[in-house]
């Protein structure tokens, strides 16, 4: 690659800034870069991993699907912004929904070219790790917050239940039946 | 050459514990010059919650329990670690104070490791420094996919959730119902003059 190639990598991917050329054409030799079209599904909820991918340029939404088969929104992802990431570290399945919100450039890692570059010890794959790993650290506290703040302010959340609640049971989207009847302890 | 080094010497353990399996033994001889074995009477403090942070800790033998502070010197208890688990690993990877308070249960024995140890260990490419990152990621990972279930929860179940919530409104009515039985409140309403 060209001199100005690597500085378009280390602009474009913020993770790979304490990668050294040489660590940098290791993972390109693992990646590629491509387009995806506005509202474009990126990565589905309980699918398995396929690696990291990193937002070039474009915007894209990320949601959690409940049970009942409405949505809720988690976050907005911008340049620099990675997701993914979880599948470079474990096996489990894929815990968000992605998709484009205008058109997007992405960078992608694969997650079993990774997997071998870990476990050949690789100090590229651990750099990627170790710079992966605060923002791990910084999903986990804001995720935490938002279930402490449901619960920090419970009758404000209780209205926002309630009427969540009268609205899947007119669309009959209630699941787990009611062991206690609901309404009958509003009234206490 | 006298046989086996002491049962508690740092050596000992790095012979010992599986987080040290499979490294060189030039690795284990710098391991045993930076690591330092500490040893904690049950009841005493590892680490503070909101301490700034420089090391971490790897719990060689004992139990530990991890406590959320809550207002009012109350606590809530998280968990317990035993052997082979590491302890303020966290800060370690995003430099913030500790989350938890972590107290030993029974005599634990840790051998502790600097911040600064570890990043020249990481940037010498050190195997030891890749497996403890690799057990801290994998951990994280756990947590936040932990932490995304119990979100996923909170609103797919909207009958359980509502439960707990008029569970916590009556457990705040009976707060306050409490501080006006207490005689004048004044323990509550501090008005300065």
């Amino acid at each position: 690659m060209k001199p100005e190639d690597y500085v378009k990598i280390y602009n474009a991917v913020p993770i790979f800034r304490s990668l050294s050329r040489e660590e940098i054409d290791e993972v390109v030799g693992a990646s590629r870069l491509f387009r995806a079209p506005a509202g474009y599904t990126i990565l589905k909820e309980g699918l398995p991993g396929q690696g990291m991918y990193v937002i070039v340029s474009g915007m894209a939404n990320c949601r959690l699907k409940l049970h009942q088969g409405d949505e809720t929104p988690l976050a907005t992802l911008h340049k620099g912004d990675v997701f993914g990431e979880m599948s470079l570290i474990d096996d489990g399945p894929v815990s968000a929904t992605i998709t484009t919100v205008d058109e997007c450039v992405l960078y992608h890692i694969d997650k079993a070219r990774f997997a071998e570059m870990r476990t050949a010890m690789r100090p590229a794959a651990y750099k990627i790790l170790r710079a992966l790993a605060p923002t791990i650290c910084e999903r986990l506290r804001a995720i935490n917050a938002r279930i402490g703040e449901v619960f920090a302010e419970p009758e404000k959340s209780l209205a926002i239940m309630e009427q969540r609640y009268k609205q899947l049971a007119q669309h009959s989207r209630i699941v787990d039946a009611p062991q206690t009847d609901v309404r009958r302890r509003e009234q206490r | 050459m006298n046989g086996q080094p002491p049962a508690d010497s740092t050596q000992r353990f790095i012979e010992t514990l599986p987080i040290f399996q499979g490294l060189s033994s030039r690795e284990k001889s710098t391991l045993t010059a930076i690591l330092t074995t500490r040893v904690y009477k049950p009841g005493a403090i590892l680490c503070r919650e909101g301490d700034r942070a420089f090391t971490f800790f790897i719990l060689a033998r004992g139990t530990v329990e991890v406590f959320k502070e809550l207002p009012g010197g109350k606590r809530e208890k998280l968990g317990q670690l035993t052997d082979g688990s590491m302890i303020g690993q966290v800060s370690l990877i995003d430099g913030k104070p500790r989350s938890a308070t972590v107290q030993a249960r029974t005599q634990a024995v840790c051998l502790e490791c600097t911040r600064d140890d570890f990043e020249r260990m990481f940037t010498a490419g050190s195997p030891f420094a890749f497996k403890i990152l690799d057990q801290i990621v994998i951990h994280l990972t756990k947590r936040l996919r932990d932490a995304n279930h119990q979100l996923y929860n909170l609103y797919s179940r909207p009958t359980e959730t509502l439960l707990k919530l008029h569970a916590a409104c009556l457990n705040i009515e009976r707060t306050l119902n409490d501080t006006h039985d207490s005689s004048d409140g004044a323990n509550v309403y501090h008005v300065s003059e």
